[in-house]
């Protein structure tokens, strides 16, 4: 070990500056997780009815007779549009690196991007993918603007025929400690295979709803992702400031101790000098 | 209490969370082709909710919820209600829904851009309704 008192004393500064500045980071985040948290917990029920509403409607119906674009049988043939959310910032951990992984598997080049999010937008760009457009996270919670916007994305994509299908690709968030990478099929919508439900008295009628109907699930859906992806990161960003702490405290504390051996004996030395002397 | 026969069961869903929960026995709402009422054992009716408000009677006590529009489903005597946005008329404060209102006026007169100009003009509509709803239940108290 360095025996330089001098230099000992300027890492173990700096060990806990590092420690302290971190820990301002895990408590920013634990902070925002809970609102993040409530949010998705608010919004789950809310999405789980949309969705099951939208497969039980879709299951019932013939969906040839319907002229939706975004029922049209799509063409294989064609390019698929992926949606990636990621974070705006690092220091979180694994998490951007689980990401841009599943980027690279998904990303054969027949795909077209969306990204949302600094990180994906940055490794999209530079991995020289298609990217239709770009939108930030923030680092509040995400608010409805950039749902709109992208919807219009899709929207312009599907109805000119351009594409096959939307995926989703973020981070789900299972529990403070866990998060995984996850791809959603956003369209074609898929269609769950339920028993058999009663046919429904449709008013005013079918097809009105149906197109009403639809625009809401991949709102609903894609927001539920943003929301669900930003909870993952200020979990993954937590945890990551915490081990961090933990090992500049670690670390800090091994400095102390080499520093005060040194200092030991540097003293034990003088006093041997000394003693010598006289 | 209301035996289980003549009620049925009610869920209003807004992304804020469950609002409304529960056994009720009578509901009346507006859709985009009139105002309609479900009563217990309906036959099963998907459709299409308008901007208003929704009145459930449960146990003898009304309710009133404003709702922003939405959908409705009837099925084995369950009733869902999914909606961008409902709230209790009790927890509407028109203060802040009177300010709300004027602050999404003042972005609809700056002409902002395209999506601001849409978020103003529901958040506009949204104040609207709440204070409607709100002398709505207010003139009711008066009556009675």
């Amino acid at each position: 070990m360095a025996t330089n008192p001098q230099l000992l004393k300027r890492r173990i500064k700096t060990a806990k500056n590092i420690a302290q500045i971190s820990k301002a980071m895990e408590m920013i985040s634990a902070s925002k997780i809970k609102k993040a948290q409530n949010k998705v917990l608010n919004n789950k029920p809310y999405a789980q009815k949309i969705v099951t509403l939208t497969s039980s409607l879709l299951h019932n119906t013939d969906k040839s007779s319907l002229s939706n674009p975004f029922l049209r049988i799509p063409d294989m043939e064609k390019k698929s549009l992926i949606i990636i959310i990621s974070p705006d910032k690092g220091l979180c951990g694994s998490l951007n690196t689980y990401i841009t992984k599943k980027i690279l598997e998904l990303s054969v080049p027949n795909t077209k991007i969306v990204a949302v999010g600094k990180k994906a937008e940055q490794f999209c760009i530079r991995m020289g993918f298609e990217v239709l457009g770009v939108f930030p996270m923030g680092s509040s919670i995400p608010s409805y603007n950039h749902v709109y916007n992208i919807i219009q994305i899709i929207q312009k994509e599907y109805n000119e025929n351009n594409i096959s299908s939307v995926k989703l690709l973020y981070a789900r968030f299972n529990s403070v400690f866990s998060q995984e990478v996850h791809v959603a099929d956003l369209l074609p919508i898929p269609v769950a295979q339920i028993e058999s439900v009663p046919e429904y008295l449709y008013e005013p009628n079918m097809h009105d709803i149906i197109s009403d109907l639809l625009p809401y699930y991949i709102e609903v859906q894609l927001y539920h992702s943003i929301l669900e992806a930003h909870t993952s990161e200020q979990a993954a960003r937590m945890v990551a400031m915490q081990n961090a702490k933990n090992n500049a405290l670690d670390i800090a504390d091994a400095l102390t101790l080499s520093y005060n051996k040194s200092r030991q004996e540097r003293i034990t030395n003088e006093i041997l000098g000394l003693a010598n002397n006289i | 209490m209301a035996s289980k026969d003549n009620t049925f069961f009610l869920e209003i869903v807004s992304p804020e969370g469950i609002v409304f929960e529960g056994e009720v026995e009578k509901i009346t709402l507006e859709t985009n082709i009139g105002e309609i009422t479900v009563l217990p054992h309906h036959v099963s009716l998907f459709t299409k909710l308008a901007e208003g408000e929704v009145t459930i009677l449960a146990d003898g006590n009304k309710t009133h919820i404003a709702v922003a529009g939405g959908f409705l489903e009837v099925k084995e005597n369950k009733a869902t209600i999914l909606s961008d946005y409902a709230i209790r008329a009790e927890s509407i404060e028109i203060a802040k829904a009177e300010e709300r209102k004027r602050k999404a006026e003042n972005v609809l007169q700056e002409k902002a851009e395209n999506t601001d100009f849409i978020l103003a003009q529901k958040d506009l509509r949204k104040s609207i309704l709440e204070l409607k709803v709100a002398q709505n239940v207010k003139r009711r108290h008066t009556n009675s």
